[in-house]
């Protein structure tokens, strides 16, 4: 059973400390960096270059998803992110995006009621994202924070093989359906009762025809979901419409044995499983969020 | 009382019981007769994510029970109160099915 989302991936080319400020500066807490990680060989059809090392630092924040930033040690792919996420304000170092996009503005309000999203490049991360405007504040008040993902677009090539996909394949639950400009949407939400396990994803009709998408390409190139039986729930995704995915890699992060499963859905936008090793797991050092 | 309904009074306390052991083997001191039975545990960050894994794991073999993604999303899931409510209830669909 998928028991929640763990983590958004974002892509860097290395961790660096100015990137790891940036996260903490919109309010996430840096959890733990771990350089030198052995890349599974299981991971290599997901990959645009494959390192047999990379890092990672897991950021938390109590108002929103993780993230995760992953360090890969090559050049990134440079193209606008498959998932587009949309965050509740600019983060810091975030300027204008010009260029295609699968979405508009006007899409994240017909979808989820967010009016006035603006297209960025997140620099420090070279990360494409959406953003909502901040509220205008009288010049003495202190401006909180709050760069959390308020919702993720997966544009999808067939709507209804998609749909089945998330809702049957891992679970989430739909919120609402409908058309905008001829193109399908449905809105779906993992309601969890730990809020950083919580996400809203949006299913969106787009033209364009799926890519390669691969983990090392720039900006969000994953969405990470708790398993308590990733064998089981492997199996579910390719029921449910998966195009191919991994057989599950055992690693030890942050001193907690877990294992991992990468899968590709039906438009290409590629998933994580996560299951912590349960008996012992306390000896080894506790819990990951 | 109808013996069901006692029977079932009775399960819950004892599923009460093993959550507030759960709890106090993990160094929380759990008033076994006020408002911490009511309080969500996961806001009172006394679960995380591995320590709710072991909790499922933990409930499932012990009371023979199956959870879904539905009870994971059932807010009476996060206190002890509401859980045990929820484990007898589940405990008891199963053993209605197998008479």
């Amino acid at each position: 059973m998928i028991l929640g989302v763990d983590h958004l991936a974002l892509s860097s080319n290395h961790i660096l400390s100015a990137g790891l400020r940036n996260l903490q500066d919109q309010g996430y807490c840096v959890k733990f960096v771990q350089d030198e990680l052995t890349n599974s060989e299981t991971k290599k059809p997901f990959l645009s270059c494959y390192q047999p090392i990379h890092s990672v630092a897991y950021c938390q924040t109590d108002r929103g998803v993780s993230l995760e930033l992953t360090g890969h040690d090559a050049p990134l792919k440079d193209r606008p992110s498959w998932y587009q996420i949309l965050m509740e304000s600019a983060p810091d170092g975030t300027k204008p995006f010009a260029g295609d996009l699968p979405c508009s503005s006007k899409d994240w309000e017909v979808t989820v009621g967010c009016k006035g999203a603006l297209a960025g490049l997140w620099d420090p991360f070279h990360a494409q994202l959406w953003y909502l405007p901040s509220p205008i504040t009288k010049k003495q008040e202190k401006v909180v924070k709050n760069a959390t993902v308020r919702a993720v677009l997966v544009p999808v090539v067939d709507l209804e093989r998609s749909n089945t996909f998330w809702e049957k394949g891992i679970g989430v639950r739909r919120i609402n359906d409908g058309h905008v400009d001829g193109r399908g949407w449905v809105h779906l939400a993992w309601k969890s009762l730990i809020p950083r396990w919580s996400l809203e994803i949006i299913l969106f009709e787009t033209e364009s025809k799926s890519v390669p998408l691969c983990l090392d390409d720039s900006g969000f190139t994953c969405i990470a979901f708790l398993s308590n039986n990733i064998i089981q729930d492997r199996a579910r995704l390719l029921e449910y419409g998966a195009l191919e995915a991994s057989e599950s890699s055992e690693h030890l992060i942050n001193k907690k044995r877990l294992w991992i499963t990468i899968a590709r859905g039906p438009s290409g936008e590629l998933i994580e499983l996560i299951e912590f090793e349960k008996e012992n797991a306390r000896e080894l050092g506790g819990g990951r969020n | 009382m109808s013996e069901s309904a006692y029977g079932e009074e009775m399960q819950s306390d004892q599923v009460r019981g093993w959550l507030i052991d759960w709890f106090e083997k993990r160094g929380t001191n759990i008033d076994k007769t006020g408002e911490s039975l009511k309080s969500n545990y996961f806001e009172l960050g006394l679960v995380d994510s591995l320590g709710l894994m072991e909790l499922m794991t933990a409930l499932e073999g012990t009371f023979h029970i199956r959870f879904s993604e539905d009870h994971f999303q059932d807010p009476r899931f996060s206190t002890i109160q509401g859980l045990s409510e929820l484990i007898t209830e589940l405990a008891c669909q199963k053993d209605s099915k197998t008479a």
